[in-house]
């Protein structure tokens, strides 16, 4: 009992940590799958022969990168105006006033009214799903980034205007490193929000993307070929994850340590 | 030379309460001045109002230089904590309030001052790993960087050991003996301001006035623990017993400018 909770340890510590419940997991589904012989369970080993598939002879790389540009522009988008709103709305109260009603709107309408709208006022463009989705996500933004303006340190900002400081380092010396963890939380969320969304506007007005090849497997009831995009996806999201935001975070914060 | 003047009518805070009332003195070139009162007599009040981050007063505070009225100085702080930026390490933070100019070309490089200070090697290093003590040289150091005409200090060596605290004081007066910038040096310790000033005022309870002016004539560079320290604070005590608290003694009071004895 003893070893076995050792090995738990040295387990936990390890780089399996990671890997060996996912691995745990895909088991646990290949043996269920294989014993109902379902169609709408198919096992992960068919799951990763159509993603293999589609790889390779199929479309799957030119949907899948029109589906990010649009989640990259929007996502661009979304966190420049919102950061820029949540720290209008947290350092001035007056602004807060002013704007707080339309913000808790904006945050409550569903996702599908802002889509639906923008494409009959807008057509069935590039530019409106665009839109769509950064009008969905700007609130969410906005609302995390006021509580960090709120908690800012104005002792900080004492010793930037003492000093006399210059506004640019005032902003991305002394402002915005306070704001990191909030931009952090955001970034993370909005990734995760923001794919969700662009899939809707893609299965609801687009002709290309992640979102409207999963609704023609549906109209085919291909469970398989949804589970191998989906699949395909999140393997981006984890690449993106571990490649772009940990590495960035860690560095950020290593005076921390 | 800039004389720093200050004529403080009325400072009230946001709560009605009245903070300052016809406050007014005057700081030459140079002069190290220290300013005592008890707690909550507003002496952090009177430092923002001169640093100029608090502007809501009445009366006026000026900078003169013979009749020429000037500008506000190039002014440093030395708040109570150290306030160093957390992200940037000691280098970073030091460089910072720097001119651009002054930035690509230093009189002295970074790391030779910071041993000057006694902190060699330590420009890499970010505040946090740094001991209460190491910070407050790195504030005194970014402080005195810039070579300000004013030089303000708000009880900056406060819950510092003692041995620290003294290090610290005998630092301050190098590097104030090299640049010769105005200090204002706020503080409770009427040892510590005996120590270091030129001049001492000592502020009243609230609404805060000076009740008290006094040259300070003794040699620097001097230490809390010299003699002649010592008995000046035990004359002062006697004299005005009640100094401390914001009172000279009752039937004195007015009387003002007691020149020291010591």
């Amino acid at each position: 009992m003893q070893s076995l909770l050792k090995f738990g340890t040295l387990l936990a510590q390890s780089r399996w940590a990671r890997i060996l419940p996912v691995l745990l997991a895909l088991c646990a589904w290949q043996l269920l799958a294989l014993q109902l012989q379902s169609k709408t369970l198919p096992p992960p080993s068919a799951v990763l022969s159509i993603l293999w598939q589609e790889l390779y002879g199929g479309d799957l790389l030119f949907h899948l990168g029109m589906t990010l540009v649009r989640v990259a522009i929007s996502f661009g988008a979304a966190m420049l105006l919102g950061v820029a709103l949540g720290i209008l709305m947290g350092h001035s109260n007056t602004w807060d006033r002013l704007l707080d009603a339309f913000l808790i709107l904006a945050l409550n309408i569903p996702a599908l009214v802002t889509i639906i709208l923008c494409y009959i006022w807008f057509g069935l463009s590039e530019a409106a799903a665009v839109i769509a989705v950064t009008v969905n996500k700007i609130p969410m933004v906005a609302i995390s980034l006021r509580e960090g303006a709120r908690a800012v340190d104005k002792k900080l900002l004492q010793v930037a205007q003492v000093y006399r400081l210059s506004r640019r380092d005032t902003f991305f010396k002394v402002y915005l490193p306070q704001l990191t963890p909030y931009l952090f939380g955001s970034a993370r969320n909005g990734l995760s929000i923001i794919w969700k969304i662009v899939l809707v506007v893609e299965l609801l007005g687009r002709s290309n993307g992640v979102g409207f090849q999963i609704g023609s497997f549906f109209h085919f009831f291909d469970i398989t070929g949804i589970l191998a995009y989906t699949l395909a996806f999140s393997l981006v999201i984890f690449g993106v994850e571990a490649l772009l935001l940990r590495p960035l975070e860690t560095h950020l914060n290593r005076w921390r340590a | 030379m800039t004389v720093l003047s200050v004529a403080i009518r009325k400072k009230i805070y946001a709560n009605d309460c009245c903070a300052i009332e016809n406050l007014t003195f005057t700081a030459q070139p140079g002069e190290f001045v220290a300013i005592v009162g008890p707690s909550g007599a507003g002496k952090t009040t009177l430092l923002n109002l001169i640093a100029g981050l608090d502007t809501e007063m009445e009366g006026s505070i000026s900078f003169h230089t013979g009749q020429e009225r000037r500008a506000h100085p190039r002014t440093s702080f030395m708040f109570q904590e150290p306030r160093l930026l957390p992200w940037l390490t000691v280098q970073q933070n030091l460089e910072l309030v720097l001119t651009p100019q002054q930035r690509a070309h230093p009189t002295t490089p970074v790391p030779d001052l910071l041993a000057q200070v006694g902190l060699t090697g330590c420009a890499a290093l970010f505040p946090g790993q740094l001991s209460g003590g190491m910070q407050r040289r790195v504030a005194l150091l970014r402080a005195f960087i810039i070579e300000p005409t004013l030089l303000l200090m708000d009880e900056p060596f406060q819950s510092l050991d003692a041995p620290t605290a003294d290090q610290l004081r005998v630092l301050l007066q190098g590097l104030w003996q090299r640049t010769h910038p105005t200090v204002l040096f706020v503080t409770h310790s009427l040892r510590e301001a005996i120590s270091l000033a030129d001049r001492i005022l000592f502020l009243s309870g609230q609404p805060s006035r000076v009740i008290l002016d006094l040259p300070v004539d003794l040699a620097h560079p001097r230490s809390i623990e010299d003699l002649s320290v010592q008995k000046l604070h035990e004359s002062l005590m006697g004299q005005h017993p009640q100094l401390l608290a914001g009172q000279l003694t009752p039937s004195q009071e007015r009387s003002t400018h007691a020149r020291s004895t010591a």
